[in-house]
């Protein structure tokens, strides 16, 4: 790893400049990016639809739907079945967002330190981490599991339908939190961890503990904050992918086909914010590193002994 | 002109949110661009600021209505499009490119040449403020029904998407407006320094009275020098020493110095050298290198005293350091960042 010869400048920043330095991160690469995200995403994109797609088809008939309210009016079957759909949804894809980015993080830490990878060779690394990453990501985090209940949600009782979107939202919020205390377990098995066997390095609980408890306030924080900003990015990116297709594909230009909009252009805006959210997170774990290894200290030490390396030669006195 | 952006251009190459602007006198001045993360919270305050303006107007409008009737909701609409329109323009000629949410975070909008911005661009990049907010959709796109409230009807929430899509696409993060106007937002606060570090161990003041008389390490290696001091309390020892080798194998070689010295009480000498003391300050161990710093199995010198050396001073250093006595030959004591 040459830090000397990467396309980020190798400094500490606050959580804002990374927000703001991860655009032109994508503006730089957009097509590498993209592709290799797109490779993961697009699946799990229809992996979803399948799952929990019916639910917008479903007379959505739970018991708490039949109590009278002030907003009787409004609360249509097929309101509920849209808003459960939108909440399983989101849940899902915050859930998948690290399996979604394994090729782009792999693709990123190449294209950052200036190597020219393929999309093969990326495949590759995320192919022999695969292991790995279902161990931690998929059963230690739940995601497998979030994923099981949803399957579930396909059961015809409505009641056990209601249970089971309770857990998962439970289990849900229990995920971020651990996520969120734990965000960069993903770049560790993929850039740090790739070639532990052949070698006396840290485990993977070592390394994970040794760059998130450190300055695990700051982690953790951090990690909410992308989390956030990401969901606004999704509100807007949904807004505008609603606003184009109304206007460019429909004759109306009226919201016709709310159906279309939550099955396929809410899950595509949200899986961009988490292309994004996916860049920052990597700039996130950069910036760790950087604080707790010395990154720029040693940038800095190594240009000025190069200067005087240079300056031998020439006799040149101090 | 044209020469002057390409050279901006190539300038902020790696990506890092910086550009350098050189002046005709060859002063180049690095200035850190806000994007649009940064500007969101000013504009935020701002927006608050003139929400709670319009609060106040619109109160003392209903006062002026019960009073006058009718007219105050006149004067009220007035108003509101002054406040809505002016406020930016207003506070950025007058408080040199800075609105109070700006100056709440330490923000200024600068011409893209880093001089301050005339009153006409300040209208030109405010008058364009609304088309960063585009496309506004209805609440409708969101799945959001607030009923058939004439007001609620004609509102659309703004998705900001064309303001980030065109600051992402060029390196000064400049939205439309700042594009027509010619301007860019900056960070205008000043990096905190850290201070001084106490390096005033026994190991490190030996090492500093080796070191030639006439050395003393000039402006680029005493930022190189402050910078690792600065951080080498977060770092393991290994890990110091791995830095500190880069520049204490080349100065070892060029200073005549052992090189099993412990690397990184090399460079805490080099600093106390730079930033502390004086040569004739330090005192003067007569007991052999060798015999303090013996070199571990792995490469590195180790010491028998702590290693954690460097510690930020709480208390002013006149008390511990003797007087300096510099004589008239030698130029006054540079550098000290205190």
């Amino acid at each position: 790893m040459q830090l000397d010869k990467t396309h980020i400048q190798i400094r500490n920043r606050n959580e804002n400049e990374l927000l703001d330095i991860a655009l032109h991160v994508i503006c730089r690469f957009p097509v590498q990016i993209f592709l290799s995200f797109a490779l993961l995403a697009i699946p799990l994109l229809l992996l979803n639809n399948l799952l929990i797609g019916h639910i917008l088809t479903l007379d959505y008939n739970l018991a708490f739907q039949m109590r009278t309210s002030i907003v009787e009016e409004t609360y249509t079957s097929s309101d509920i079945s849209y808003k459960t759909f939108l909440v399983l949804q989101v849940i899902l894809i915050i859930s998948e967002a690290p399996i979604a980015s394994i090729l782009s993080t792999v693709m990123l830490s190449k294209l950052i330190f200036n190597e020219a990878p393929t999309l093969s060779s990326i495949i590759k690394i995320g192919l022999k981490n695969t292991g790995k990453i279902f161990a931690s990501l998929g059963l230690k985090r739940g995601v497998l599991f979030i994923v099981l209940l949803a399957a579930l949600m396909r059961t015809p009782d409505s009641i056990t339908r209601g249970f089971i979107l309770a857990t998962i939202i439970i289990t849900f919020f229990v995920f971020i939190w651990v996520r969120g205390a734990r965000p960069f377990i993903l770049e560790i098995i993929l850039l740090e961890q790739s070639d532990a066997e052949s070698s006396n390095k840290m485990s993977l609980q070592q390394r994970s503990r040794m760059l998130h408890t450190t300055v695990g306030g700051n982690v953790f924080g951090r990690s909410m904050y992308g989390l956030v900003v990401g969901c606004c990015l999704a509100i807007c990116m949904h807004g505008c992918l609603t606003f184009l297709s109304v206007n460019l594909f429909t004759e109306t230009g009226t919201m016709e086909h709310l159906d279309l909009t939550a099955r396929w252009i809410f899950p595509i805006a949200c899986w961009l914010a988490v292309l994004y959210t996916s860049v920052v997170r990597f700039l996130n774990y950069l910036d760790t590193r950087i604080l707790l290894e010395g990154w720029e200290a040693e940038l800095k030490i190594r240009s000025e002994a190069m200067r005087i390396k240079q300056r031998q030669p020439l006799g040149t006195n101090w | 002109m044209t020469q002057d952006i390409r050279g901006i251009r190539d300038a902020i190459d790696p990506i890092d949110g910086t550009i350098s602007i050189v002046t005709p006198e060859n002063i180049t001045f690095d200035y850190h661009v806000a994007g649009p993360f940064q500007r969101a919270f000013a504009f935020l305050i701002d927006i608050g600021i003139r929400t709670a303006i319009l609060f106040g107007l619109y109160i003392f409008s209903l006062i002026i209505d019960y009073q006058l009737g009718g007219i105050g909701q006149a004067i009220f609409q007035v108003i509101q499009l002054i406040v809505i329109w002016m406020y930016g323009i207003l506070f950025e000629i007058y408080m040199n490119g800075q609105t109070p949410g700006k100056r709440m975070l330490g923000l200024r909008s600068v011409t893209v040449d880093g001089k301050p911005m005339n009153a006409m661009q300040a209208v030109l990049r405010n008058m364009l403020r609304m088309a960063d907010t585009f496309p506004l959709v209805a609440p409708a796109a969101f799945g959001i029904n607030w009923g058939n409230s004439p007001f609620f009807q004609l509102s659309f929430i703004p998705t900001f998407m064309v303001g980030l899509l065109v600051m992402s696409l060029n390196k000064r993060f400049q939205r439309l407006g700042d594009l027509v106007a010619g301007t860019m937002v900056i960070v205008d606060q000043k990096q905190p320094t850290q201070g001084l570090h106490d390096v005033r161990h026994p190991n490190v003041l030996h090492i500093a009275s080796l070191l030639p008389a006439n050395f003393k390490p000039d402006q680029g290696m005493s930022q190189a020098l402050a910078h690792f001091i600065d951080q080498r309390n977060r770092l393991a020892q290994q890990r110091r020493n791995e830095i500190a080798n880069h520049l204490a194998e080349p100065l070892c070689k060029q200073l005549k110095l052992d090189p099993n010295i412990n690397p990184d009480l090399l460079l805490q000498a080099l600093y106390y050298r730079a930033f502390v003391s004086d040569a004739q300050d330090e005192v003067p161990l007569t007991s052999p290198l060798a015999a303090i710093v013996p070199t571990s199995p792995s490469g590195y010198a180790q010491s028998p005293y702590p290693q954690n050396v460097a510690q930020p001073i709480t208390q002013p250093l006149a008390p511990q350091i003797p007087p300096r006595q510099t004589p008239p030959s030698r130029p006054p004591t540079r550098g000290n960042i205190l």
